[in-house]
């Protein structure tokens, strides 16, 4: 594997009484694309913000690019930040700008260029997500898809070394989520970005993974390629996989935890 | 980045040393801008010393394009490094400029051109 661009050390999180991320180690090669999954509340989204800056560990560390951006404070976050592009879940496009205006927003807000070079820059990242042309659309004016695409090219306005994708394919029908796989491949590869995609749908991660991380209540169960995990002999891992109700991940407490929460309270 | 100018014989030579990047393409834009607001006919970029190029690179040389056709002058790129020429391929404009091989193939077109 390449060099790690993302080492994640120990890295413990609480809410309160609630611990959410409980140990994590993790190492995140430069290059290559990452998926990190796990059934809802396993700490995947939690994790991802700490890797973003969003969040402050309640202890351990996260390097990213050879900074420790546990113990950074905002300015030196915003620096860090101004190396990786986000794609949100929803897209998070602003609805009174135009498509080619949000794809500026952060050469606008990060950068001294003009606005002719800006609006080079624009056409240049739509073409490499395939929407040469919609510049001058509005947000309600294109489809899911092709918003999430926009986004996308918003992500890379900056040409980061690292694009974070929050559930890239929520929300879209199975052919469109794919499609927007595709492109995370294609941008990964062309434009040698690392991704970290956090993900539960399983055959988005198997399409595009080099590595997959499996997250379980708060800690990492396993690490490897698409193949490693799908022969996993790992239990809560195949019933993952499968997606079957009943398993080694219990659906519900026991009908004796239920009994003792209220007898006890 | 070290931007440098000078001539050969009417030919203007624009030599580049360091990362074209966010930062430093502002002051490119604005060199390569006095030469195309006095309309030279023929501007070379020799990138041979540039290792690093991001988008707003590329956007610059896009716009010094766009000036010099229009009027009618000629704009050659030489001394591309493949992580250079990788940025060009990727924005699909590799075919769109003229691009020579070194500084000497550059001029030697120049000059077969009149």
């Amino acid at each position: 594997m390449a060099q790690p661009i993302i080492e994640i050390k120990n890295l413990i999180k609480k809410f309160g009484d609630r611990t959410v991320l409980d140990g994590v180690h993790a190492v995140i090669p430069e290059g290559k694309i990452t998926v990190i999954m796990g059934g809802s509340g396993c700490g995947k989204s939690t994790l991802l913000r700490h890797l973003i800056g969003l969040h402050r560990p309640t202890s351990g560390e996260v390097w990213v690019d050879g900074k420790n951006i546990a113990g950074l404070d905002e300015p030196g976050m915003n620096d860090v930040r101004k190396k990786f592009g986000m794609l949100f879940q929803g897209s998070a496009l602003f609805n009174s700008m135009t498509v080619g205006e949000n794809v500026a927003v952060p050469l606008k807000e990060h950068t001294d260029l003009s606005p002719e070079i800006i609006r080079i820059i624009v056409r240049v990242k739509l073409e490499l997500v395939g929407l040469t042309g919609f510049e001058n659309f509005m947000p309600h004016e294109i489809s899911g898809g092709m918003k999430k695409r926009v986004a996308l090219a918003r992500a890379i306005a900056l040409d980061p070394k690292i694009v974070f994708y929050d559930e890239p394919g929520a929300g879209l029908d199975p052919i469109t989520a794919s499609m927007i796989d595709r492109l995370i491949l294609d941008l990964s590869k062309k434009l040698s970005i690392t991704s970290v995609v956090v993900t539960h749908e399983m055959k988005s991660a198997f399409r595009i993974a080099d590595q997959i991380i499996i997250l379980q209540k708060g800690k990492v169960l396993q690490v490897g390629t698409a193949e490693d995990i799908q022969n996993s002999t790992n239990a809560y891992v195949q019933q993952f996989i499968q997606g079957e109700p009943e398993g080694a991940i219990p659906f519900k407490q026991t009908s004796e935890a239920y009994l003792k929460g209220l007898l006890d309270t | 980045m070290k931007i440098q100018m000078n001539h050969q014989g009417d030919v203007n030579v624009v030599e580049l040393e360091g990362e074209l990047d966010f930062h430093s393409s502002p002051e490119l834009r604005a060199r390569l801008g006095e030469l195309t607001s006095k309309q030279a006919a023929k501007i070379l970029v020799n990138l041979k010393k540039v290792d690093y190029m991001d988008s707003s690179g590329i956007a610059t040389f896009v716009e010094v394009f766009q000036k010099t056709k229009r009027y009618n002058g000629r704009l050659i790129l030489a001394g591309l490094t493949p992580a250079v020429r990788g940025i060009f391929e990727i924005a699909k404009l590799e075919s769109i400029f003229e691009i020579a091989q070194d500084v000497q193939e550059a001029i030697s077109r120049f000059l077969n051109s009149k």
